[in-house]
């Protein structure tokens, strides 16, 4: 039987984690994970898995041991810390990107000497600083070298003219801090005196995070400072060298680290940070990649007076630090971007808590994961307490290297950015302000090597708050972390006025962006009414024809035809601005009557077809009609006003001069009677020009496109829809309603005419997607409740960029194809806001969101108080696109078309073969979503893909199964039945070459390592370590076990750019190997 | 890189999907196809390679063991060309569906060039063709040149002789057969790699059959052997350099 802390350690290799809840023991494991033989084996040491639980949950009393002066025995001994440092830059050593730099502006007469004296003392004062580093037997090793010296090099910029000067000093820094260190030969810190006037210069210090950290940069300043007092006036310096190298340290904390304590530090992260190391899915302007570049850019940020105080003054009411509060107020910013409420950010700890090593140089820093979650609902103030707590807890934790626990957790690093997210906060409230007579200030720096996707960075000076974020400019760009700056300040300002409010009311948005939103949604192409707009629309082009199935009609025919109807009305006494009435059914000869009543100035007022024949006079008198248009639909009855039969008009000659014979000038040119509201509406000319001219552009209709318009004349899209395409000269199809009443008769209609658009109505949703099957498409426009479309599936044939637009009336929405054969990959949805409509972008709390960050899709009909709830998920992209990605009911953009993931689950899961299923659409490394099935199947054979997609086409018939089809065992599920997929395989994250597996005792070795390391199912002998997502941590790990296993050590550069095979070949004979 | 399944339970062929794994010209992929016997294992290093670089560059990325060869299922002496070009097309299905993709390049290499026009001309979605070191079809010991890579040595029948003459011929009547003209998506290019190897009569074939393609040679056959166990073949850099910008440049 093993003891207890192995059976924990075996238990965390197999994903299984315990526990303590009172006497309880909690296990959580993967399906199938638990044999008799381990449950039987957890029960039994029962009592020995609680008690080492409870001693890790609560604080240790184990007294931390003092660090202490050891001698000889610990040099050369690096931190785990300094390990992975030296392994990075062997990995990319000419990046520079572990250079840290500082910079300080020194304002008085300079004493040069006193200067130089100081730095001679101060670098004698620090043997870190004359250290060497290299390999030694495959091992990295340090050395104190007396002979190493560190010059002030002098540069001076006094003498270039004012306006370049400071542009150019700028370029000196950014230039010199990229300069990469050569470890082996140089010392790791390098200063440099700038002149910039007779009274200005700048001490610039850089220096490698092998023996720096940000802390050493104070001691600097300090000693520095003190040093260089002393000797302008030739006085003591009074500054003993500290007593303890860090070496001491390094040789203390790996000491520690096989320590009762440090296994209860240990315990204490896993157990903390299960689960809570991926990364956040915060939106960026380019798409994360597996090759991290830590080229980085710096955004500053100060605070106004008035918030520091009240900042200050809530941190002391609730008894917190102005660190916790502003971490509080950076998780909810982080979590509002990511749409999360657990989120895991990195802080820094000086780790010098021990006082004998405060004044020492070297890395001392530590990095806290502190995972932060919250419910939603809670107040600002109970946030703060919650993250008060966390951070305590996490505090006394610190002395755990992060490299230790990390490398303890392999599991966790597979999906993991790792430091993704970092606050950094300094109090330079006591900081020096003078070195003698010198005023010295920081310099800001707008470029920083960044290892954190975002860093906060915040330095209080007691009075003031000012900070930066630093940023991964492969991610971001500057306008994007402007805006973050932006809605930071919001969430500062929002929480502190009011810290009792539920942190999920507080808004994002800024004034600036509420302008921004109000302005976009309010553009509209064109500009001022041109009141010769109309005329022109009506004016029909030469190649403009009208088809149906009873035949075709000409300009000529259209002209003359609709101009007997506009002689007609005005006979009858129709005058500019009285409504006719119209009873038709969808024909060609509905059009021309449209354009009669328009060119007689009138109003078009169609009578919705639920009207019945019996209320048609009340419904003429309501809107005030003049006289009625009808067809042989109605029974000619008992009309009170003038009326025409459409079949009474006759084909006159058509040697008549085509023009409008009376402008339409009336304010409301059609009156139209919305479906949902039973309230009249009307179209202004005003709005007509605007919904005429939106769809020009969005619909890009022209001669030679035939466009067929489904649309029925008491649709309110009826009339812009025909004026639009008559304008366009393209084509204009329409075919009756008897036509188009069937599935078969209208596939036979688009057979033959193959039209590039259609229009339809929300009545033929169900039976275009059939009809146009096979027929390509440049456009499809359909009008009706969204709430509809939800049912229906898009032709495939259509795959263009879909706007969200709409018709002129509430409740009808419409979805549009333009133009666009291949939309850019990973934008599905793309255009800009919807003519008429207001968009908005909502999180779940219903607050409108910034751009740039993800919600859902609301719209409302400009004017409007009722909004519409899409279904769909998009955003604002900062320029004023609104980008719609998914829909939020389970249908997902992916393989280039939705894709309902539930129901193709649940059919799969039902097929007789399949035990269990499981799909996602995943982004992959190209930017676009890829659906992705995970499948178990029973019995012993794997069916082949082809057999899959062929069930599922025959259950589903009008869905396929596209993508990737990855076989599994099991699909890995919690206790609850939730997939854990976070731990299945995905195939786009490894580039790996033909499997081969391993031969060689040695590659075995190998094999067996990473396959454990990297959680991956097999190793071929062409994978290479790097691209089977291996870190820099996991590497140290995989040269120590090989080292302890076959005695071979070799260097880390070997692992990153060699495959296995190439690797296991520089292995000594396997004689050798122990 | 994703290795699976496909096609009919009885006639299942092994394939292996690389993914794209950068930003490409968007929506692009490739089927290649395997020459045969001693040759097929001798280029697998350098399908892997250009697979892989293929990959790189954004493209979809199938390969697959014809029937009776490798890991698909089958006898492989009673598999017949024809089967084999059905199998690329079990292949040109299964990469469209992985990838969404409305149509595909195929790349054939040796026989799998003569397979891949075959496949090529059968299926409209189809929409270009690299020909890599084509055999030569005037020669005798055609297929003797496929199993070893020489034209002038016999087929070793106790190699499993896949392919009988009777089937070379009815391909080649299959590739003789005139598109239908109205065809919008008939192949429109073809690169071929090693012109001077190109006999008349296949040139002839392309060229007559595939009028509308635009039609690139590249002056030797760059070699695709490899000839070390030990993985150190001459895998031609230049040829997967060639096919990528080939590839990069057509739509």
């Amino acid at each position: 039987m093993r003891s207890a802390a192995a059976l924990l350690k075996a238990l965390a290799a197999r994903d299984i984690r315990i526990r303590a809840e009172d006497d309880r023991l909690i296990v959580d494991a993967p399906k199938g994970s638990i044999d008799e033989a381990l449950g039987g084996e957890i029960r039994a040491a029962k009592v020995d898995l609680l008690e080492i639980l409870r001693e890790a949950k609560s604080e240790s009393t184990t007294a931390e041991t003092p660090v202490l002066a050891v001698g000889p025995q610990a040099d050369g001994c690096l931190s785990p810390f300094q390990e992975r440092i030296w392994m990075l830059e062997q990995i990319r050593p000419e990046s520079g990107e572990n250079n840290l730099p500082g910079a300080w502006s020194l304002r008085g007469k300079l004493n040069r000497t006193a200067l130089q004296a100081a730095l001679s003392d101060f670098v004698d004062m620090h043997p870190m600083l004359r250290t060497r580093f290299f390999e030694e037997a495959s091992r990295v090793t340090s050395q104190e070298d007396p002979k190493l010296e560190i010059p002030l090099q002098r540069i001076d910029f006094s003498s270039l003219p004012e306006e370049r000067r400071n542009a150019e000093f700028q370029q000196w820094l950014e230039d010199m801090a990229r300069i990469p260190f050569d470890l082996s030969s140089e010392p790791p810190l390098r200063l440099y005196l700038a002149r910039l006037g007779p009274q200005e210069h700048a001490i610039y210090a850089v220096s490698h995070s092998i023996a720096w950290d940000g802390w050493c940069f104070d001691i600097l300043l300090q000693d520095m400072g003190l040093l260089y007092r002393a000797h302008c006036l030739q006085e003591e310096t009074g500054i003993s060298r500290p007593a303890l190298r860090y070496e001491d340290f390094a040789y203390w904390q790996r000491a520690r680290g096989q320590s009762e304590r440090a296994r209860e530090d240990l315990l204490f992260w896993q157990q903390r940070l299960y689960g809570g190391l991926r990364t956040l899915p915060i939106p960026t302007d380019h798409p994360r990649s597996e090759q991290a570049n830590h080229a980085g850019a710096r955004f500053n940020f100060s605070l106004s007076d008035n918030l520091v105080a009240r900042l200050s003054d809530l941190a002391r009411s609730e008894g917190v630090t102005v660190y916790m509060l502003l971490l509080s107020i950076w998780s909810i910013l982080v979590g509002r971007m990511a749409n999360e409420s657990d989120v895991t950010i990195t802080t820094p700890v000086r780790g010098r808590d021990q006082s004998n090593l405060e004044g020492v140089i070297g890395p001392f820093t530590n990095t806290l994961f502190l995972r932060i979650d919250w419910k939603p609902g809670v107040s600002f103030r109970e946030m703060i307490r919650k993250v008060k707590e966390i951070s305590l807890e996490a505090m006394s934790h610190q002395a755990c290297p992060v490299d230790d626990f990390l490398r303890a957790m392999p599991g966790e690093l597979k999906d993991s950015s790792l430091f993704q997210i970092n606050f950094s906060y300094q109090n330079t409230g006591d900081r020096l302000t003078h070195w003698g007579e010198l005023e010295v200030e920081q310099i800001p720096q707008d470029f920083h090597a960044t290892h954190s996707e975002l860093n906060l960075w915040v330095r209080d000076a007691g009075d003031t708050l000012s900070g930066a974020i630093d940023y991964r400019t492969d991610l971001y760009e500057a306008e994007r972390i402007e805006k973050i700056i932006g809605w930071l300040l919001q969430v500062l300002e929002r929480t502190v006025s009011a810290p009792d409010q539920p942190i999920s009311q507080h808004s994002l948005l800024t004034e600036k962006e509420r302008g921004q939103l109000r302005e976009w949604n309010h553009a509209r192409p064109g500009g001022t009414l041109d009141p010769d707009r109309l005329t022109r629309a009506l004016e029909i082009p030469a190649t403009v024809a009208l088809e149906s199935e009873r035949g075709t009609w000409d300009r000529g025919l259209l002209h003359a035809r609709s101009l007997e109807i506009t002689r007609a009305l005005l006979e009858s006494g129709v005058k500019e601005g009285d409504s006719v009435a119209i009873k038709m059914q969808r024909s060609p000869e509905s059009i021309i009557a449209l354009l009669g009543v328009l060119r007689a100035g009138a109003c078009w007022a169609p009578i919705p077809s639920s009207i019945p024949e019996k209320s048609i006079n009340d419904w003429i008198e309501q809107i005030g009609g003049r006289a009625l248009l009808h067809d042989s639909s109605i029974a000619d009855r008992n009309i009170r006003v003038p009326s025409w039969s459409l079949d009474s008009f006759t084909e006159s000659s058509c040697t008549e001069a085509f023009r409008v014979s009376r402008r339409a000038s009336s304010a409301h040119i059609c009156q139209l009677v919305g479906p949902v509201s039973s309230s009249t509406q009307s179209i202004t000319l005003e709005t007509l020009e605007v919904v005429l001219e939106s769809r020009q552009s969005a619909q890009g209709l022209g001669p030679g496109d035939r466009y067929l318009m489904l649309l029925c004349p008491d649709d309110p899209a009826f009339a812009p829809a025909v004026l639009s395409a008559l304008a366009s000269g393209a084509t204009l199809a329409t075919p009756t309603e008897n036509c188009a009443v069937d599935e078969l008769r209208l596939r036979a209609w688009i057979m033959h005419l193959e039209p590039t658009s259609i229009e339809t109505g929300g009545a033929l949703l169900y039976a275009l997607p059939g009809a146009t099957a096979g027929n390509r498409l440049d456009s499809l426009w359909i009008h009706g409740d969204l709430t509809q479309r939800l049912q229906i599936d898009l032709p495939t044939a259509s795959k263009g960029t879909w706007h969200v637009g709409g018709s002129l009336s509430t409740g009808h929405w419409g979805l549009l194809f333009p133009r666009s054969e291949n939309p850019p990959s990973g934008e599905p949805l793309a255009g800009g806001p919807a003519p008429s409509f207001e968009s908005r972008v909502i999180d779940s709390n219903g607050l409108e969101l910034p751009p740039g960050i993800p919600g859902q899709l609301v719209l409302s009909q400009l004017g409007d108080t009722l909004p519409f709830n899409t279904p769909w998920r998009a955003v604002w992209t900062l320029h004023g696109d609104l980008n719609i990605s998914e829909r939020q009911d389970g249908l997902v953009w992916a393989q280039g078309g939705w894709i309902d993931i539930p129901r193709l689950q649940k059919a799969l899961q039902a097929l007789s073969f399949v035990d269990d299923a499981h799909l996602e659409a995943r982004p992959s490394s190209t930017g676009d979503s890829r659906l992705i099935t995970w499948v178990a199947y029973n019995g012993d054979r794997e069916p082949t893909s082809t057999t899959l997609r062929n069930a599922l086409a025959r259950e589903l018939k009008d869905q396929s199964l596209g993508g990737i089809i990855l076989p599994v065992d099991n699909i890995p599920r919690d206790k609850g039945g939730a997939v854990r997929s976070r731990v299945l395989p995905d195939p786009s994250k490894t580039t790996v070459a033909a499997f081969e597996a391993p031969q060689s005792a040695i590659e075995k070795t190998f094999a067996h390592i990473w396959q454990d390391l990297l959680g991956v199912d097999r190793v071929s002998v062409h994978d290479s370590f790097a691209e089977l997502g291996g870190t820099s941590l996991q590497a140290l790990r995989v040269i120590q076990e090989v080292e302890s296993l076959t005695g071979w050590s070799f260097s880390p550069r070997l692992l990153f750019f060699q495959t296995l095979r190439q690797i296991a070949m520089r292995a000594p004979r396997e004689g050798k190997l122990s | 890189m994703n290795p699976f399944f496909m096609g009919p339970e009885r006639k299942r062929l092994y394939g292996l999907y690389h993914p794209p794994v950068l930003r490409g010209p968007g929506g692009k992929g490739v089927v290649l196809c395997n020459p045969l016997g001693s040759e097929s294992s001798r280029a697998h290093r350098s399908f892997r390679i250009l697979s892989d670089s293929l990959a790189r560059s954004g493209w979809h990325v199938l390969r697959f063991d014809y029937r009776g060869t490798g890991d698909s299922a089958g006898d492989v002496d009673s598999v017949t060309l024809n089967d084999w070009v059905e199998d690329i097309g079990v292949a040109i299905n299964e990469l469209r569906a992985i990838a969404e993709l409305k149509g595909v390049h195929l790349l054939g290499l040796r026989l799998g060039a003569l397979l891949a026009t075959a496949a090529g001309l059968r299926h409209a979605d189809t929409q270009g063709l690299i020909l890599w070191d084509p055999v030569d079809l005037r020669s005798q010991s055609v297929l003797g040149a496929q199993w070893t890579g020489q034209l002038d040595q016999p087929v070793p029948m106790d190699s499993g002789g896949a392919a009988n003459v009777r089937d070379f011929e009815q391909m080649l009547l299959e590739i003789k057969k005139e598109p239908r003209e109205s065809h919008s998506s008939w192949p429109h290019q073809a690169l071929v790699l090693g012109s001077k190897l190109i006999p008349d009569r296949f040139r002839e074939l392309i060229g007559q059959n595939l009028r509308r393609m635009a039609f690139e040679e590249t002056d030797a056959p760059p070699p695709w052997l490899e000839e070390s166990n030990f993985g150190a073949g001459p895998v031609s850099a230049r040829a997967i350099q060639t096919i990528s910008t080939w590839t990069g440049l057509a739509p």
